[in-house]
């Protein structure tokens, strides 16, 4: 224990250098857990969202080597027997049916394509920027904001638009509905077309029967979807094409987005403790060099190699031990500063930013904090080799 | 053996510089008895050093034996060495090689430490050498804020806290005046006649031949012994 302590001492013996390399040591901790935190932030922000648009997973129709076009829509039936399957599954949160539309959407300036979904909850499908929102059984709809801005809308109020829509069943319906709101997805693209409507207005004005082009599953834990997917599939073994995905399926961006991420996060890992790899031995090396004559003196008055190994790595274990849990506490007040300032980050080609938080884990930061460690160590052991070769006699010539 | 606690029997040490072969030590023999104080002089590059290395193991002789007791400093293994250097012998170096991290007492203590002593023990017997230096305001210094003479005190002092039977000293008072050099070597000879044990100096310092028994001269690698 003792030479712990004279590790210790040793490190205040030359005040700048030990606190130039536990500087190096913090604002490498920080860079890796923040950049961690901030990939594991996106990564769950991206799965919570892609959760929320297309639910845990999601029941459609096979289209392809169907005869009849209207054979792809769920049938009421169906809804009904996939409904009454999932209320005895305690971790079903929700279920909601959506009838996906398209076809013509105009007023007096112009008109413009749209594509549609009719839900029977619309009024919590998407948040109204402007106006209100639409209920089940009016004949109102909400469109994307850049919809709204090619149709030439300027004010909600008064304003009724055209719909052409068709259906395999009846064929082309028109008519008008009142505009109760705009939304907006943050995604431009989706903003061009997008149109909400109540499921049950949708059915009467295509002329269809209660049918829905996707059931959405919203589970209390995304981690039992697997096991809720195969009992559903089971139990619907007698119905004819339906298909089951999962949100990560249905989003294959989701993944790539985390494997660039975590490259990303490899790279930079790498880079960093290499730069901590190279700093640390370089400096070891000097700090060591330094005191050859001590560590002759100290194995002439009868310390052991392994004691004057264990005295050096003591340096390293307190140099690495500080660095680390300052890194620690900064990253997290860091994280936390963040946080507290609501700053906005805007990704490529989207209209709206969300919150920058860095999503700080015990796991992730023990994680981290080990690699860092065993990077230091790592970086003592050519000085300390360098020494070990050296005979008592040429220590003590500072040879 | 009977009676003698170092013996050193026809050890050479030879080291090659750029292809030419420097005989450090050259066949030496001796014999010193217990309670003996034996001085080593000659000039730079004799051999002293590394005569004093020698008999301690921290230098492997090319030929020879070297024992203390029946302890075969010449077959032992490395870390057989240091335990007997921890547990038998107090080294005094030139530079005093001190550890600058540390304080006076924590250098001092150091040996104590590594012996696994108790700290009370380590205490009492620590502050009894500061005390008998005098030097115990000097205590908690740093070795940077100590002088010379103060350093070399320290050295002496963490040479003899583990009340070694070999004192093995290479040029201890180059930095002492000579009334501390008076009181080194009579310190040093009083507890290696009390403690029956063996003191090996090297020194060019003349005060020294009032203190020692034993007289000899080193010259490219050969110990001669000269009268006193």
């Amino acid at each position: 224990m003792f030479l712990f302590k004279i590790g210790w001492d040793n490190l205040w013996y030359n005040k700048k250098r030990t606190l130039l390399i536990i500087l190096l040591i913090i604002v490498t901790t920080m860079a890796m857990i923040l950049y961690n935190g901030y990939i594991q932030y996106t990564k769950e922000g991206m799965a919570l969202g892609f959760i929320e648009s297309s639910g845990n997973f999601q029941i459609t129709k096979e289209f392809l080597g169907m005869a009849e076009p209207e054979d792809v829509l769920i049938s009421e039936e169906e809804i009904e027997e996939i409904k009454n399957i999932l209320s005895s599954v305690n971790d079903v949160k929700s279920v909601e049916c959506v009838l996906e539309f398209s076809g013509i959407i105009g007023n007096e300036y112009t008109s413009e394509i749209f594509w549609g979904e009719a839900v029977d909850n619309p009024e919590k499908k998407s948040k109204v920027i402007d106006g209100v929102p639409v209920f089940s059984g009016e004949n109102k709809i909400v469109i994307g904001s850049l919809l709204a801005e090619k149709l030439n809308i300027d004010a909600i109020e008064d304003q009724y638009l055209n719909i052409l829509s068709s259906s395999a069943e009846n064929g082309i319906s028109l008519s008008s509905f009142e505009l109760a709101g705009i939304t907006t997805t943050g995604i431009p693209q989706n903003d061009k077309g997008l149109l909400i409507a109540a499921r049950d207005v949708i059915i009467d004005f295509l002329g269809i029967e209660n049918s829905a082009s996707v059931i959405k599953v919203f589970l209390n834990d995304d981690a039992e979807k697997h096991t809720i997917m195969n009992m559903l599939k089971n139990d619907l073994q007698d119905s004819t094409g339906v298909v089951l995905r999962d949100w990560v399926e249905l989003n294959p961006n989701y993944a790539q987005i985390n494997t660039m991420n975590a490259t990303q996060y490899l790279i930079i890992s790498g880079i960093l403790s290499v730069l901590v790899f190279i700093a640390l031995m370089q400096a070891l090396i000097s700090a060591f060099n330094e005191r050859l004559r001590e560590f002759g003196t100290m194995e002439a008055i009868g310390f052991k190699k392994k004691d004057v190994i264990v005295l050096m790595l003591s340096e390293t274990f307190w140099l690495a031990l500080i660095g680390i849990v300052i890194g620690v506490v900064c990253s997290y007040g860091f994280a936390l500063i963040v946080r507290s300032s609501h700053i906005e980050i805007i990704p490529p080609g989207y209209s709206e930013g969300y919150k920058l938080i860095f999503y700080l884990t015990v796991k992730d930061i023990v994680k981290n904090s080990l690699f860092i460690f065993f990077t230091c160590i790592c970086a003592t052991i050519y000085p300390m080799i360098s020494v070990m070769k050296k005979d008592v006699t040429r220590l003590l010539k500072n040879d | 053996m009977a009676g003698k606690m170092l013996r050193v029997d026809s050890i050479s040490k030879q080291y090659f510089i750029n292809d030419t072969v420097v005989k450090a030590n050259d066949n030496i023999s001796l014999d010193v008895e217990k309670g003996t104080l034996i001085w080593i002089y000659g000039k730079s590059g004799a051999g002293k050093s590394s005569f004093l290395n020698s008999i301690v193991g921290l230098n492997k002789v090319d030929e020879g034996r070297i024992f203390w007791d029946d302890y075969e400093v010449t077959q032992a293994t490395t870390s057989e060495n240091s335990d007997f250097r921890k547990n038998n012998c107090g080294l005094i170096f030139q530079f005093f090689e001190l550890l600058h991290s540390q304080t006076a007492y924590q250098n001092v203590a150091l040996p104590l430490k590594l012996l696994k002593r108790k700290k009370e023990e380590i205490q009492k017997k620590v502050f009894e050498l500061f005390e008998h230096f005098d030097m115990v305001k000097l205590m908690n210094n740093k070795i940077n804020f100590l002088s010379g003479g103060e350093k070399q005190r320290v050295a002496i002092m963490r040479a003899l806290v583990t009340n070694p039977s070999f004192i093995i000293a290479d040029e201890i008072t180059a930095c002492l005046d000579e009334k501390t050099s008076h009181f080194v070597y009579a310190y040093l000879k009083k507890y290696i006649k009390e403690k029956n044990g063996i003191g090996v100096f090297v020194s060019h310092d003349p005060l020294i031949k009032d203190y020692v028994d034993d007289c000899y001269y080193m010259e490219s690698g050969v110990l001669k012994n000269v009268s006193l």
